[in-house]
């Protein structure tokens, strides 16, 4: 209870905080919606005694005047703060909704895939701040009819107020059941329908179209479909008949109610202790106050609910800003950075992925001095991505520090440190926007400059091919004029992107994999144009490209097992000498054969 | 019309429970409202006629009765249609998802395609639109009914109501016109927000861009253009439904007060009973909000109705095995692939002016290793996807034994190849499941299979998911793994013809060397076609084919091509030179 309170307190200061007149405009909504079944009941019970008692025409007249006009002031007040309080509710959920996605944008990496995170997420949406308030003050409306009804009823007899409420309390303590197998049942559904959602997205997305017709798997995956279908529905079957069972006691229920209060209400009129008047205006009333109660109770069930998916809903929150460190923690004094040299060193770093136990880099060290151009090289699973993705700060270490110019990188606000670094990931995104915007984003345009970086990225040719130029958009998603690339020139316009930000430190991870050869030699032998001089990594899975280098990582047992110029490593006969030699057999072969 | 016939049929076809639980819900929950309209009518007309009570206790009683079977009906049906409803959501997309998975890949891949699915992917919410339709029925039932109440009493009343909802509807048609508009611009919006979405929650790649671009404040900002435009379409919509309220509080004051006026003059006039001065009222009343609600979903019904136009678009894309066929369908039996001939086959895509291909001719031999070369964008990967039957040729044809491969069924087409795309996929499934792709699996052969790819460390633990998606001791593939199950996949297919369209550019140099000696040992028997940037895979090849600019421009062994001094040499000597002093 006391952390229903505390979830309550909880809800209510993160809606205040959003969104401020979202509370006056909804209780005042609800004020006003309150009084207008009361007035319709009052009102037509007037017209009704004026009618019984003999009155004339004019008096008749007149009620029915009074009581039209009341009804239509309220009605056309509460419109228009039912206008009012629709766009304060939009405006406050549409904020609401831009911390979802802002969390998305702003948690480390690792959990972006992360089906617990998402699955919290999906179940946090189920308290939702704005529609807590909407449900609090519609208790208020409730209140105001019960008081209402109350004052209606103040001649009769009160046990038979008591006999509404038993009644209603039944049906309500039904109603509780009811929604307790609801809630356990949707959070097992929840899992179900996502695995269900995988499939038909594997099924009807064209991602998995060739690997599925050419192995023939339409029949595997449907059966897979149709199983799980199955499984699904005859869980869902066995909680539609718990919740039939409670629906069918609720409906006698209210049923016997409506019976009794027409019998009681008839009784009483055959005795002569009301009229025809009065009998209606009660039958009227006691029906509002068995619906009130219901939904007074309902409410009051579902905002319950929406109290525990807000230990959800906080766990969430907590969760998203503990593993959100990374791009927004808070950097008390940042250091001051000099960015004209960067020197880069690894101090003891060791790193496992969060939740897993088996370290993928341990105690590595090593030191970059400004300028130098590095290739790591290693096997598939040596750690090559990794420590690219710690000197992007996608991952922090484990242990260990990785300091630039001497500063641990980890106190440098992470836009500042992000902005120096110019970087290609193996598997880039393009986005649906123009070329142009897929280079500059929202930094500051510099059309020449532009132009240079699409001329060293071997784009140029592309793009004046291109009727709209760097305008054109990519892709068709938002813009149906707009174009397909292929794997190079998407992998050149990465190259651009990251030129364009005059970086102080050039990673490329696998820049050329999907060039052809000799797209790759020229990219190559235009490295340090590309890299302008600055400090630059990259990985290459072709040792051939590490001759542009300075010095070789060789990459293996969870550190750097080998550091050098190409002929040095080759000297020193080891890992990368091996690996030289069964790439360059086939060449030697090849050339061999001549 | 039309299109509520073929929902009928669709539903009938998918969930025919579904439809009879509508229709007698449908009747039960329309007689409703007319008897808590007409019981109470009686039983005051018995306590003014001063009836005794045991009389009107009589009437109460039966009230309650009548209340009770139909409630209880109604409930009983509601829960099994609201079942169905799940079900037949559930076989629909089954159902969608089925017909996309037969059709052929040059459908699935052009954009026009994509926007038929992605509208019959909407069809799903069919049951919604449904259970609306269901209560217009059941409404318009209650409507009759009432109507006939009232007129039978005095046609003006009735009149009264029919000039005023018809005031109404005239007034939500307007709005709705105007809406219909707002609504494409926002469909348009919608477009935009779903693409954003998709990159901020589905897409690691995306992911990883925003967070290393510092990319953050301008995808935020993209989102808050999206959604201010959204929500400044909503606020129009709030403006006219404020407008429209307003105006309805005003015409069903009106109509209050010539109901009412009428009825007291009636009663005054001795025409009509208190019973019936009420009754009326609460009649006029129900039967207003009926008729409003109406006229307000036929506007919204024909909107939701569209969403099965949409998904009988997606049927007519079903297609059947023997649908592009060329000539007769082959019945023979192929035991094996002899010998593959491209004979002058031209191909362009679709509204691309320029021949992705042109006049290919090439003969590939059983048991053959070929493999193809050339610059990006040269046509290597579009030979494979002729020849995997994604696309057919626009000109010439391809023939395996001399059959027509485009005459020859999928399901017996594609036992003999299997194929490692440049994208390659694996499913969220076990490691098992995703080399075997099917329920019964030859668990040592898997084993054997990824032990052979140096991928150990999975060959015993094969029920092992693919990433934690759906499993919390799921494994994160490296793309160099990812890659590998894909080739453990065409492998364990046991087919005659094995396609790698450039394997090994995630794989490094080591496995590299490893994987070009495991695959060629593996497939020692097989006819393999091989597309590669490195040319170090060359030296087990039989032929070397060298595409530029869409044609075949050099073929032949290693040596020839050396000799031949052109572009294949060129490439030679540019990858080899760091290689080679």
């Amino acid at each position: 209870m006391k952390s229903k309170v505390n979830n309550a307190k909880y809800l209510f200061t993160y809606a205040w905080n959003k969104c401020k007149p979202l509370f006056f405009t909804t209780s005042a909504k609800y004020i006003f919606s309150a009084f207008l079944p009361l007035i319709n009941i009052i009102g037509i019970g007037a017209v009704v005694d004026a009618l019984i008692q003999g009155s004339n025409r004019a008096q008749v007249t007149k009620i029915i005047l009074l009581y039209l006009g009341i009804n239509l002031c309220i009605s056309i007040l509460k419109t228009g703060i039912t206008y009012f309080n629709n766009i304060v509710t939009r405006k406050a959920s549409d904020i609401t909704q831009l911390d979802y996605m802002s969390d998305c944008i702003f948690i480390n990496y690792h959990y972006v895939e992360d089906g617990s995170i998402l699955d919290l997420k999906n179940k946090s949406i189920r308290a939702h701040p704005v529609w807590f308030i909407d449900s609090t003050f519609n208790l208020l409306l409730y209140i105001l009819q019960f008081g209402g009804i109350f004052y209606l009823f103040i001649t009769l007899k009160p046990w038979f107020l008591l006999f509404i409420g038993l009644t209603s309390s039944i049906s309500i303590f039904l109603n509780f059941q009811k929604q307790k197998f609801d809630y356990n049942f949707q959070n097992a559904q929840i899992n179900a329908n996502r695995k269900l959602d995988y499939l038909f997205y594997t099924m009807s997305d064209y991602k998995y179209a060739k690997e599925i017709r050419i192995n023939l798997v339409d029949r595997f995956i449907s059966g897979k479909y149709a199983s799980l279908m199955k499984k699904q529905m005859s869980e869902l079957g066995i909680l539609s008949h718990q919740n039939l069972s409670v629906n069918l006691l609720v409906t006698v229920i209210t049923v016997l109610q409506t019976v009794l209060i027409y019998a009681y209400f008839s009784y009483q009129v055959s005795k002569g202790r009301i009229g025809i008047a009065e009998y209606t205006v009660l039958l009227g009333a006691t029906t509002l106050l068995a619906s009130g109660l219901f939904g007074f109770f309902d409410l009051i069930g579902k905002i319950d609910k929406t109290l525990s998916y807000t230990d959800l809903f906080r766990a969430y929150r907590d969760k998203v800003k503990e593993y959100s460190n990374i791009s927004s923690g808070e950097y008390s004094n940042p250091p001051m950075i000099h960015w004209d040299t960067v020197e880069i060193e690894f101090s003891h770093v060791t790193f496992s992925y969060p939740g897993s136990n088996k370290n993928i880099l341990e105690d590595v060290c090593f030191k970059i001095k400004s300028g130098e151009k590095i290739g790591i090289v290693g096997l598939n699973g040596s750690g090559k991505t990794t420590l690219i993705k710690l000197l992007c700060r996608l991952y922090d270490p484990t242990s260990g520090r990785i300091l630039v110019n001497g500063v641990d990188i980890r106190t440098i606000p992470h836009g500042e440190y992000i902005r120096k670094l110019g970087i290609v990931l193996q598997d880039f995104c393009l986005f649906a926007y123009s070329i142009k915007e897929n280079i500059v984003f929202d930094s500051e345009v510099h059309e020449d400059h532009v132009e240079k970086v699409i001329e060293k990225s071997g784009l140029s040719g592309k793009i004046s091919g291109l009727e709209n130029g760097v305008h054109t958009f990519l892709y068709k998603t938002l813009n149906d004029c707009g174009i397909e690339v292929s794997g190079g020139e998407g992998q050149r316009l990465a190259l651009a992107r990251a030129m364009y930000k005059a970086p102080c430190v050039m990673i490329l991870d696998e820049p050329t994999s999907t060039l052809d050869p000799l797209a790759e030699y020229k990219l190559f032998s235009k490295l340090s144009e590309i890299a302008n001089d600055k400090t630059t990594l990259f990985i290459s899975h072709r040792l051939s490209s590490t001759r542009f280098c300075d010095r070789i990582f060789v990459m293996a047992n969870k550190g750097i097992a080998e550091c050098g110029s190409h002929d040095e490593l080759m000297e020193q006969n080891g890992i990368y000498a091996s690996l030289f030699a069964s790439q360059a057999k086939y060449y030697e072969r090849a050339v061999n054969k001549e | 019309m039309k299109k509520y016939n073929s929902t009928i049929r669709m539903i009938s076809k998918t969930e025919p429970s579904f439809m009879i639980w509508m229709l007698a819900q449908i009747i039960i929950s329309s007689m409703i409202p007319i008897l808590t309209v007409y019981a109470p009518k009686l039983i005051i007309e018995a306590l003014t006629d001063e009836k005794s009570f045991s009389n009107v206790l009589r009437i109460v009683m039966l009230y309650g009765v009548l209340l009770l079977i139909l409630n209880f009906i109604n409930t009983n049906f509601e829960s099994k249609s609201k079942l169905a409803a799940d079900r037949f959501t559930k076989k629909l997309r089954f159902e969608i998802g089925k017909i996309t998975m037969s059709m052929e890949l040059s459908e699935i891949e052009s954009t026009k395609t994509a926007e038929v699915v992605n509208l019959a992917k909407k069809a799903s919410n069919l049951t919604e639109t449904l259970a609306f339709l269901q209560r217009m029925i059941s409404n318009a039932i209650t409507v009759v009914g009432l109507s006939y109440m009232i007129a039978r009493l005095d046609f003006l009343f009735l009149i009264t109501v029919l000039i005023v909802v018809g005031l109404k509807s005239l007034f939500a048609f307007l709005s709705f016109r105007y809406q219909a508009k707002a609504r494409l611009l926002s469909a348009q919006n919608e477009r935009v927000g779903n693409y954003l979405h998709g990159i901020a929650y589905f897409n690691p790649g995306g992911a990883k861009e925003i967070r290393v671009g510092n990319l953050q404040s301008w995808f935020m900002n993209k989102i808050k253009v999206y959604r201010n435009q959204m929500v400044n379409l909503q606020y129009i919509d709030f403006k006219n439904t404020a407008l429209f309220d307003t105006i309805s509080a005003l015409a069903i004051a009106l109509q209050s007060f010539i109901v009412l006026f009428l009825l007291s003059a009636d009663y005054m006039e001795g025409h009509i009973s208190i019973a019936d001065f009420t009754m009326i009222f609460t009649a006029v009343t129900t039967l207003t909000s009926s008729l409003s609600v109406f006229s307000e979903q036929i506007g919204f019904l024909k909107k939701q109705m569209m969403t099965v136009s949409d998904y009988n678009k997606l049927v007519s894309m079903h297609r059947n095995e023997n649908d592009g066929v060329t000539g007769k369908m082959t019945e023979a039996d192929i035991p094996s692939i002899d010998e593959i001939v491209f004979e002058d086959v031209t191909f362009n895509y679709p509204n691309s002016p320029l021949p992705a291909l042109k006049d290919i001719n090439i003969t590939i031999k059983r048991g053959e290793k070929l493999v193809i070369v050339g610059l990006n964008g040269a046509g290597k990967s579009t030979f494979i996807k002729l020849l995997c039957k994604f696309y057919k040729p626009t000109n010439g044809r391809i023939t395996l034994n001399g059959i027509d491969i485009w005459s020859i069924p999928n399901s017996k087409y594609y036992l003999f190849l299997a194929a490692v795309f440049q994208d390659n996929v694996n499913f969220t499934f076990s490691i098992l499941e995703n080399v075997t792709m099917s329920e019964s699996s030859d668990e040592e052969r898997v084993s054997e299979i990824l032990r052979n790819l140096k991928m150990d460390a999975y060959a015993d633990q094969t029920q092992v998911h693919v990433t934690k998606t759906f499993s919390p001791d799921g494994i994160e593939l490296s793309g160099g793994e990812g890659q590998k199950l894909s080739i453990a996949r065409a492998i364990y297919k046991k087919a005659q013809l094995l396609i790698l369209d450039e394997p090994t550019a995630s794989l490094d140099a080591e496995a590299e060397s490893e994987l070009y000696g495991d695959f060629f040992r593996l497939s020692k028997n097989k006819t393999v076609i091989f597309i590669s940037h490195r040319l170090a895979a060359v030296g087990v090849a039989d032929n070397i084919a060298v595409f530029d600019n869409g044609s075949i421009t050099e073929y032949g062994s290693h040596k020839e091509l050396i000799k031949q001094n052109g572009l294949y040499k060129k490439m030679v000597i540019a990858q080899s030179k760091p290689y080679v002093k």
